[in-house]
């Protein structure tokens, strides 16, 4: 992008929203719920800031990459996805050296998005919105977006999506390389955005097609060692699970695809259904023995997003964030991808005990307001104490987090800080520090947006004094489109 | 003699046009990243009851030498008359349309008349082409 160009962006995006925003058809995001201008998203092209102007004192040792994947372009030719999870993957990078901070933003080139940056217009159907196929869909990587986490393995870079493929880029650069095919015969599979990573580099995921569910254990040098595609009648939409020393732990939730709704035009979204009389279903499958897997049922609930389990043989503990049941959440999402504050948002924490030898279900609720449940990396799959999580602190009706919360989810205490209702919190990531060995000694990473200022941070906390306020803020030149799920990658 | 000569070779070209038994077959959408040591395999139905089932014939064309995802071959002896064409780019040359874990083609694949199934292949009646004398079927893998 030239330098002109960007510049505009940056005026456009940073202080004059209001006349765009109108033209956009989209006037009420700029007045009334000014929080939500990210959502307005790019027009496809990139970000960069060589240095990013700091305030305050980053620690010392906090020296990294920090990747982030979100929806960051939301409309062309006047056409505006109507869901949040429709956007095209924008990719960032913060790179922290020294107390240097530089940032960078690529969309990933899909082949949805090569072939409409260059249309000009959709030409493809998104998750939730109906836009006629120009273009043939073959299967689900003609329609990935690959918009929703990152994992680097070595030298490769993944933007996630769910539905599909991961696609791989250069992580120095951000440059697209192309779908990736973990083999020949998992060519085209679905492998969902939120694998897990055990300390000893072992990733763990998952994909859900028609029902079934393919599972996968990589080894940490990016070779598969096993995997399987179980018949569980997996839920139409499954989007996270947790692992712990012994198990791999689902939540099935009672969602069925109606087929005739979708060859009848709809979006997938739309001919979702939800089963409020049925159980969601505990699915765990032993690590060791994929054939080996029991069911325990529980109230419909509707999951995104697991923080960590642990077992020792017998005692399974798993900790989430329940959402709304997933017309709301969708119907939330919808208003705000109209710029409109939703009319209801809100998911709790939520530890879910299961005695394997009695199949006894026992679960701990909240009532905090949080998402995307973070721990440390060090713990994954391993007892784990401290969830962290952004929280709502006295929002009132406006939409978004803006605080961060540490759970103990051992003695129910919490710690919170809030920045007030000019901010709005994204995902904080745990980062270690080195040469530390508890858990939770080390920092909390992630973006933020301040609604007067117009402009995005990167924030960094001491995760075990977040009540502290934050050591350092990292302020952009520009605000960037609300991202979903990021890794840090220390140096 | 020059008249005697064209209606001569006139003559001797007759019965490749009317019995239409061969066409020249213009793929495109190939996977320019899988061309070496692939083939374009294509099945030559001519009966419903047959539809991808049991093909009449089949015919392999080595994709070395396709470029820009693009290639023309020429199908020889075809029967006469309606007929629908299944075919696909054996990306790996190993004979069959790959299927990942989920059971989806992991190879590009298309039919005559660019016939699009509804979660799954088309009908033999979607895919029914008469060739014409000098005109080439054109397929758009994907």
């Amino acid at each position: 992008m030239s330098t002109t160009r960007r510049s505009l962006l940056t005026a456009l995006l940073a202080g004059g929203l209001s006349p765009e925003l109108m033209a956009l058809g989209l006037p009420g995001i700029a007045t009334e719920a000014p929080e939500l201008a990210p959502m307005r998203g790019l027009d496809g092209e990139g970000l960069d800031a060589a240095n990013v102007t700091v305030e305050g004192r980053l620690p010392a040792g906090l020296n990294g990459r920090y990747f982030r994947n979100g929806p960051g372009l939301m409309q062309r030719a006047g056409k505006r996805y109507r869901h949040w999870f429709d956007g095209d993957g924008l990719l960032q990078s913060w790179s922290l050296q020294d107390g240097r901070i530089s940032h960078r933003a690529r969309f990933v080139q899909t082949e949805k998005f090569r072939a409409e940056q260059e249309a000009g217009r959709f030409l493809l159907p998104a998750f939730g919105t109906a836009i006629p196929a120009e273009r043939p869909v073959r299967g689900p990587d003609s329609v990935n977006v690959a918009n929703t986490s990152v994992l680097l393995q070595g030298d490769h870079l993944y933007a996630l999506w769910e539905g599909g493929s991961a696609y791989e880029l250069d992580p120095a650069t951000l440059a697209t390389r192309g779908v990736k095919a973990w083999s020949d015969e998992l060519r085209g599979m679905p492998f969902s955005a939120h694998p897990k990573v055990e300390p000893d580099g072992t990733v763990w995921n998952f994909g859900t097609a028609n029902g079934r569910l393919a599972v996968y254990q990589i080894g940490a040098d990016g070779q598969v060692r096993r995997h399987a595609v179980l018949d569980v009648q997996a839920p139409a939409m499954l989007h996270d699970f947790a692992v712990s020393q012994r198990h791999l732990v689902f939540l099935l939730a009672p969602v069925t695809m109606d087929w005739a709704a979708v060859r009848a035009g709809q979006p997938m979204l739309d001919a979702m259904r939800w089963g409020a009389d049925r159980p969601t279903r505990v699915l765990v499958i032993d690590k060791a023995d994929f054939s080996k897997r029991r069911v325990f049922e529980m109230p419909a609930a509707h999951v995104f997003h697991f923080g960590n389990a642990w077992d020792d043989g017998r005692l399974l503990r798993v900790d989430y964030v329940q959402g709304l049941p997933l017309p709301e959440f969708n119907a939330a999402a919808e208003q705000m991808m109209r710029g409109e504050r939703p009319s209801r948002d809100d998911s709790t924490p939520r530890v879910l005990e299961i005695d394997l030898q009695t199949g006894r279900l026992n679960v701990t609720v909240r009532s905090e307001a949080v998402e995307f449940p973070v721990v440390d990396p060090r713990v994954v799959a391993q007892r784990h104490r401290f969830v962290w999580y952004p929280t709502s602190v006295d929002t009132g009706t406006r939409w978004g987090f803006n605080g961060l919360m540490r759970l103990d989810i051992e003695s129910g205490a919490r710690e919170r800080f809030s920045f007030g209702n000019d901010v709005v919190v994204e995902e904080h990531v745990l980062v270690p520090r080195p040469g530390s060995t508890k858990e939770g000694e080390g920092w909390l990473v992630g973006m933020g947006y301040d609604v007067k200022r117009r402009r995005s941070f990167l924030s960094v906390f001491d995760a075990l004094h977040l009540a502290g306020g934050p050591l350092a803020r990292a302020w952009l030149p520009y605000a960037v489109p609300y991202g979903f799920h990021g890794r840090f990658y220390p140096a | 003699m020059k008249k005697a000569l064209l209606t001569a070779a006139l003559f001797a070209l007759l019965p490749l046009s009317s019995h239409a038994a061969d066409i020249t077959l213009e793929v495109e959408g190939l996977d320019a990243s899988r061309t070496t040591g692939a083939a374009l395999l294509v099945g030559i139905y001519t009966e419903a009851g047959q539809w991808l089932n049991n093909a009449a014939s089949g015919q392999r064309f080595a994709l070395d030498a396709a470029v820009g995802g693009k290639v023309t071959v020429v199908l020889k002896n075809l029967p006469e008359g309606q007929l629908a064409l299944s075919l696909f780019q054996d990306a790996n040359g190993n004979g069959k349309l790959d299927m990942n874990a989920m059971g989806m083609p992991t190879e590009p694949y298309g039919f005559s008349n660019n016939a699009i199934g509804q979660y799954g292949p088309p009908k033999f009646e979607q895919a029914v082409v008469t060739p014409a004398a000098g005109v080439p079927v054109k397929v758009r893998l994907n």
